[in-house]
């Protein structure tokens, strides 16, 4: 509770300074352009027709953020265990996934659009993109990050490559591996919002609500929509965070043959 | 296959060199046999190549010539990181060699537990490293050692990051263990006195590349009696094991 007090007085200096701007600051006419608090509520989040298109949307965004994530970590953790098999392949493979990162992704999402059309696949094609990348680099980082003379125990017993991977590398690499994932989960999110401005047909996720809301001037109803993709964000943050507090805060034991 | 009986070489090396790729020459021209029921100790000045002849002696990297006779595939080793693994508790850590070794899990456990005890740490067998002393993770890595029952031991420096207290109750515990498993031995270490106190034999390295200079022999009784730490004789045999040092530098 102690802990809860600071940020929370924080919380209520900014809500109270949004209040007074709404209502102390904006004439009426333009007040729309910082809707109060309690319209934002009343509007977006009590109106249940507001609620339900808002509600859908997050979940769809939730879903594509999610599936992305998912694929996401498959495939980086698997494409880490790979280059971890060998430098060759790592050479091979790494500076492709570092183009991954420093071209401008969304520079290529319209050419999903393009391929793929613009529905479910293309967005989480999206969040992969923008995910991936911590997922690869983290795990790897953690499987490199095992001593020598741990290996040279390993080496000592004629332990198989599995074997290796199972007992040693994986479980050594956990703590790096969550990191990347809350990284990657955040960035998911990001795709999956930004990647709707991009696809404005088909099912409304919260990007295209925002947008449409800001092309109708339902200023209320789009901060609204802004609060629930910010919410999103810090849940899943928190989420992860937790996880990757639980997985290396608690060493938990590794999978017992 | 008949083990070798007391006495017997449980390892022979026998004019090991061993160069790395970029010309640095660790160790050159190295004979040096390790027989069962005694403890040989190396020493020599930092870099000159103490730790590669116990990795080839291991198996764990090949000489680049010479030959190097293990007749005993029960081997032990502890590094002077205790090397364990920090998501495992201290038993599952011991359990680890016969894991690696296919030993069935019911035995490997038992096992486990009984060279933990052996150790001293049955009450901590639940703990994970990051809950022990630098000195219990250092126990708990003898006791993933002792499990596969080894007939050659191998130690990489492996009390020099313990306090002085420590070691020598570590160096106690090993002597300990030594007269009631009968082990051959090969320790590397920095410190004459911890050689002349654990050694039938020291063996001396020149700078890089390495070879064995020189070999002194240490006379005292097993076990060591009490106070021979602080005797006279002792200290004058690590006197001369260290000038020996010195002028191998």
């Amino acid at each position: 509770m102690k802990r809860a007090l600071p940020p929370l007085v924080v919380l209520v200096t900014v809500l109270g300074a949004w209040t007074f701007v709404s209502y102390g600051v904006l004439s009426p006419r333009r007040r729309f352009l910082l809707p109060p608090v309690d319209e934002v509520v009343r509007v977006g989040f009590l109106d249940p027709e507001n609620r339900a298109e808002l509600v859908a949307g997050l979940a769809l965004t939730t879903r594509v953020a999610g599936t992305g994530l998912l694929i996401s970590a498959v495939l980086g953790i698997g494409l880490a265990v790979v280059m971890a098999q060998s430098r060759w392949l790592e050479r091979a493979v790494y500076p492709y996934v570092v183009v991954l990162q420093t071209i401008p992704v969304l520079a290529l999402v319209p050419l999903f659009g393009f391929w793929f059309g613009f529905g479910f696949p293309s967005r989480v094609l999206v969040c992969v993109l923008l995910s991936l990348f911590p997922l690869v680099a983290n795990t790897l980082f953690g499987i490199r990050s095992v001593p020598k003379a741990q290996h040279q125990l390993f080496d000592l017993h004629r332990a198989g490559r599995w074997t290796r991977l199972w007992k040693l590398q994986l479980p050594a690499a956990l703590p790096a591996l969550f990191t990347g994932l809350r990284i990657a989960a955040g960035g998911s999110v990001i795709g999956a919002v930004v990647g709707d401005f991009f696809f404005r047909q088909g099912e409304p996720g919260l990007g295209v609500l925002i947008d449409n809301y800001r092309a109708q001037l339902a200023s209320a109803r789009m901060f609204a929509a802004v609060v629930l993709a910010s919410g999103l964000g810090i849940a899943v943050f928190l989420v992860f965070g937790a996880l990757a507090r639980w997985a290396v805060g608690r060493w938990h034991e590794s999978a017992d043959g | 296959m008949t083990a070798p009986g007391p006495g017997e070489p449980l390892l022979e090396l026998t004019g090991i060199t061993k160069s790395f790729p970029g010309g640095v020459t660790a160790v050159t021209d190295v004979d040096l046999t390790v027989r069962r029921g005694e403890i040989v100790a190396l020493m020599g000045p930092s870099g000159c190549g103490k730790s590669t002849v116990l990795q080839l002696a291991a198996g764990l990297d090949r000489p680049t010539a010479g030959v190097v006779a293990r007749h005993t595939d029960r081997v032990g080793y502890v590094w002077q990181d205790p090397t364990l693994l920090p998501w495992r508790t201290a038993r599952r850590n011991v359990e680890l060699s016969g894991e690696l070794d296919g030993v069935p899990k019911a035995d490997r456990r038992q096992r486990a537990q009984r060279a933990l005890a052996g150790v001293g740490l049955a009450e901590f067998v639940d703990h994970r490293p990051a809950q022990l002393s630098g000195g219990m993770r250092m126990r708990v890595a003898l006791a993933r050692a002792l499990v596969v029952e080894p007939e050659l031991f191998l130690f990489d420096e492996p009390f020099a990051a313990l306090d002085e207290l420590t070691r020598h109750e570590l160096g106690d515990e090993l002597l300990r263990l030594f007269t009631g498993h009968g082990f051959g031995a090969l320790f590397v270490t920095h410190s004459a006195g911890e050689a002349v106190h654990l050694a039938d034999r020291v063996l001396v390295m020149s700078a890089r590349p390495g070879r064995v200079v020189a070999e002194v022999e240490v006379p005292f009784d097993r076990p060591r009696p009490p106070g021979a730490r602080t005797s006279p004789e002792f200290a004058a045999l690590v006197g001369a094991v260290s000038r020996a040092v010195v002028t191998a530098s």
